[in-house]
């Protein structure tokens, strides 16, 4: 299945939902657990905490399927943002650098050659376009959840330079995809 | 209501809604700005458009097949939370229920009492289903109740619509009231509907969807994945006794 039909089927699941129709939810759960997994895994290794909090983002989704607005954005990305959030939202309930190696670096992410960016070109362009430490960064805290704090220690980089990064990064990147 | 001119600043507006998409707000932050989402239509769509920016990153983490019992858990969750009676914090709002019902009770009553008086057709239509329509956003009481009357010799099925007078009515302009069949979660379109449509004439199929349905669902727009603004459970109702 191509990413745009597998993008059409999450949407029109999703929209089944909100109308509470429980085997279009499950089948829901069939198509996106994988992915979602996945992404939580990145945030928090930990499998047992992270199937759970699988389990509470789902149910999010099943509990707060009206507040999705197809009229604003795509239904895979508000299914991301709601379990990247149920994710986040644990880890900094708990002391994340407990859980994970101190001395863990941070993962290298290319724009240019990993071949992540098959159907987001754009993106993958734009990533290229900006300066190395701000590419790394915006990666890092939105595929770790990393606080700014834990990105200090990871970066080994002042708070200010931190944050002077991801905001100008994020800027030139809007900029960049918007020209 | 956050209505501090600081967040009507754009600068500060664009760095929130970045922020809160990348998931590096502080939780009393985030709490603040998922506040303002909810007050500010214009935020949450700055919001959404950084999601959708970011949204290719989503891809970058290797799916992982989560561990069966999740889904499991997960179906047994909202299974009991659809049929379980929802559990209310105070003794006010769990009288909920029974409003949505002594509306019912009523509105047939006042049906069956007044109904004989005022129809112009010969023989009288049975009053077989109701569904007590309530926003899921609200905690008021039911502005609508929806009455499904069987076909005669000399009408067809049809629905009724009726307002309650103690609650605003809710504006009806483009909006699609559907049926979901109770076993399956089909959808079957009923009536595209205006606001001064008090009744519908429902066709051998379109009447058999009201017969099946578990609840009905009046959706904005023509598609289903439309806003949600009223759905009630389709109640059967038995014949008097007696």
């Amino acid at each position: 299945m191509s990413d745009d039909a597998w993008k059409r089927e999450v949407e029109q699941l999703l929209a089944q939902v909100k109308l509470k129709h429980q085997p279009a939810f499950a089948q829901l759960y069939d198509l996106t657990n994988a992915k979602l997994y996945g992404l939580i895994l990145k945030i928090i290794p930990d499998e047992a905490i992270a199937a759970d909090v699988l389990q509470d983002a789902y149910s999010k989704i099943w509990f707060q399927a009206e507040q999705y607005r197809a009229d604003l954005g795509s239904a895979w990305s508000w299914l991301c943002q709601l379990t990247r959030n149920q994710a986040i939202d644990r880890l900094r309930q708990r002391n994340r650098l407990k859980e994970t190696s101190e001395d863990e670096a941070p993962e290298s992410y290319s724009a240019d050659t990993s071949g992540l960016w098959p159907e987001h070109l754009d993106l993958g362009r734009c990533l290229q376009a900006i300066r190395a430490e701000q590419q790394q960064v915006i990666i890092s805290a939105y595929i770790h959840g990393w606080s700014h704090s834990e990105l200090v220690e990871r970066f080994d980089a002042p708070l200010g330079t931190l944050k002077s990064w991801i905001r100008r990064g994020l800027k030139e990147l809007r900029e960049c995809l918007e020209a | 209501m956050l209505r501090s001119l600081r967040y009507q600043n754009p600068i500060i507006r664009e760095h929130l809604a970045s922020q809160y998409a990348m998931g590096l707000l502080l939780p009393t932050v985030k709490r603040r700005v998922e506040k303002l989402m909810d007050q500010d239509p214009s935020f949450a769509k700055e919001v959404v458009q950084w999601q959708e920016r970011l949204s290719p990153l989503n891809d970058i983490p290797k799916p992982v097949a989560a561990p069966a019992f999740v889904k499991e858990q997960l179906m047994a969750r909202i299974h009991s939370n659809t049929n379980a009676p929802v559990i209310r914090n105070n003794w006010w709002q769990s009288l909920r229920v029974w409003q949505g019902l002594v509306m019912a009770s009523l509105a047939l009553v006042v049906v069956l009492i007044v109904q004989p008086f005022n129809t112009p057709m010969p023989a009288v239509a049975k009053l077989s289903y109701l569904a007590v329509m309530q926003s899921p956003f609200s905690q008021d009481e039911a502005p609508l109740i929806i009455s499904a009357y069987g076909k005669t010799d000399n009408a067809p099925s049809r629905l009724e619509l009726r307002w309650n007078d103690r609650v605003t009515a809710v504006d009806l302009q483009a909006s699609t009231l559907w049926a979901i069949e109770r076993e399956t979660g089909n959808l079957t379109q009923l009536s595209q509907l205006t606001p001064n449509d008090l009744s519908i004439d429902l066709n051998a199929d379109q009447w058999s969807a009201v017969k099946n349905s578990l609840e009905l669902v009046l959706v904005r727009g023509t598609e289903f994945d439309g806003e949600v603004i009223l759905r009630g459970i389709c109640l059967q109702l038995a014949d008097w006794v007696g």
